[in-house]
């Protein structure tokens, strides 16, 4: 068989296999759904997957809804409305994140969105970052107001942290560091603040004076503990 | 330096005509006239060099051939020609099937990423970049893939009593069967290491398949729509 002819064969054979692959994974969710619900329950999520893939809106994580509620037993009317209100939300987030966002970046936005943060921020943050994936600085200011930040903090220093060039590794180690704090009594607000101007500081000096927004720093009041003074916050022993 | 009679002017073109050998334009009848005919023609300006170029390449455009030659003004009004690249893409049967081959390969990740449900959530296909039309111009379509590429990540239990655990959040699709978490018998726990996505993940371990149980190591987080509560992880480059 002549060489150009047994790659092409082995290119169609790709293409058949992860077409049955993910034809599989995509019926065997489907199954475990229909198992697991009331076929009104199905039917009518069945609906809104049909109504969100109309919409361009990713399917996936409807579904994953419908299936992490059924794994803790949720009763068939809250199971619906979970996924209709996860809907409503992909919506807006890829209304905001732009259409060419990725599944991850709508589930990561829809998720912001149901713990109160508002649309403009995730316009915000989708601005301050158009090619580069939102997923993690979407999860941090998630995390960060489900440890009881408020929303305008966490978004104030997320925002912030992004307009100065802030690595994803380097948010998930501030979140990390605030989650510290925040265990070890420091007011959660007190908490961020002080990370953020010691992330600043950092930033500042890895840059030099190029490209700072000075006036993206964030104020601490003048209550918080340490404040500034230096960025180590005492832990818990 | 002495000028022997042979010495060469060694700036001098090897092929340069002499002065002599030179027809001039006074005399030959022919040159003259084309001299005086270009003397006549109104200066040129650089809006009609613009728009000179502009008709060739719409009428470039019109005629549709492969390999015509593109023309670009360049700021100072200087006209460059720009030869289009022969395209050189499918010239060998070979060249076409590994092309082929490379292209179902990415089509088939992207099925199996968007359609299973086991598939890691979040992970995005290789970078690419987009040539656009214009001259010299790259246009970057999508982010770096190492941001979001999946990392190894391990979750550890403690379950002395335990005859089964298993993982379960959106990466496997809350599937109880997927994600069977190791016990290792020296110490008693129970792990599992899978890659994941950057980003915020929630999950829970179900114990010999029917209690859900939340990691004693990470925050918990409360989901009022369902009524439960689970374990968070934020996943990202160390």
């Amino acid at each position: 068989m002549r060489p150009g002819l047994l790659l092409a064969t082995a290119a169609a054979i790709v293409v058949a296999a992860a077409g049955e692959a993910g034809a599989q994974g995509a019926s065997s969710a489907d199954a475990r759904l229909r198992q697991a619900l009331d076929a009104p329950t199905y039917q009518a999520v069945s609906l809104v997957f049909d109504s969100a893939r109309a919409r361009g809106i990713p399917v996936r994580p409807l579904v994953n809804r419908a299936l992490q509620a059924t794994l803790h037993r949720t009763p068939g009317p809250r199971v619906h409305e979970a996924v209709v209100k996860l809907a409503g939300r992909l919506d807006v987030a890829k209304g905001a994140l732009g259409p060419g966002s990725s599944e991850a970046e709508l589930s990561a936005g829809a998720n912001a969105l149901a713990i109160g943060v508002p649309r403009a921020t995730l316009v915000e943050i989708r601005a301050l970052s158009p090619r580069q994936p939102v997923t993690v600085p979407l999860g941090v200011l998630t995390e960060l107001v489900a440890r009881e930040v408020t929303i305008n903090r966490a978004s104030q220093m997320v925002v912030a942290l992004l307009r100065n060039g802030v690595t994803p590794a380097q948010l998930l180690s501030l979140s990390d560091d605030v989650s510290h704090d925040v265990n070890a009594g420091i007011e959660p607000g007190a908490a961020v603040d002080i990370r953020t101007r010691g992330a600043l500081g950092t930033l500042q000096q890895g840059l030099g004076d190029n490209g700072l927004d000075t006036d993206a720093r964030l104020k601490a009041p003048a209550s918080a503990p340490g404040a500034g003074a230096a960025t180590k916050v005492p832990r818990k022993p | 330096m002495i000028d022997d009679g042979n010495t060469r002017d060694e700036f001098a073109p090897e092929d340069d005509m002499s002065t002599d050998e030179m027809p001039d334009v006074r005399e030959d009848e022919t040159l003259r006239d084309v001299v005086a005919a270009l003397g006549t023609l109104p200066a040129v300006s650089e809006a009609d060099v613009q728009r000179i170029v502009g008709l060739a390449a719409a009428e470039a455009a019109q005629s549709g051939r492969r390999g015509a030659h593109r023309w670009s003004a360049q700021p100072a009004g200087e006209v460059v020609p720009l030869r289009a690249p022969k395209p050189r893409w499918f010239t060998s049967i070979p060249l076409a099937a590994a092309a082929t081959l490379v292209f179902a390969a990415g089509i088939g990740g992207f099925v199996i990423r968007d359609l299973t449900d086991d598939a890691p959530a979040g992970a995005r296909v290789a970078p690419d970049v987009a040539v656009q039309a214009g001259p010299a111009e790259l246009t970057p379509v999508a982010a770096d893939a190492r941001d979001e590429a999946p990392i190894a990540t391990q979750f550890v239990l403690e379950a002395p009593e335990a005859a089964r655990v298993s993982l379960v959040g959106a990466f496997n699709g809350w599937d109880a069967g997927a994600t069977p978490l190791v016990r290792d018998p020296a110490t008693g726990l129970w792990s599992v290491t899978l890659p994941l996505a950057p980003g915020r993940h929630v999950y829970a371990f179900l114990v010999n398949d029917s209690v859900l149980t939340l990691d004693p190591r990470a925050p918990e987080t409360q989901d009022p729509e369902l009524g439960t509560s689970g374990s968070v992880i934020l996943v990202g480059t160390p």
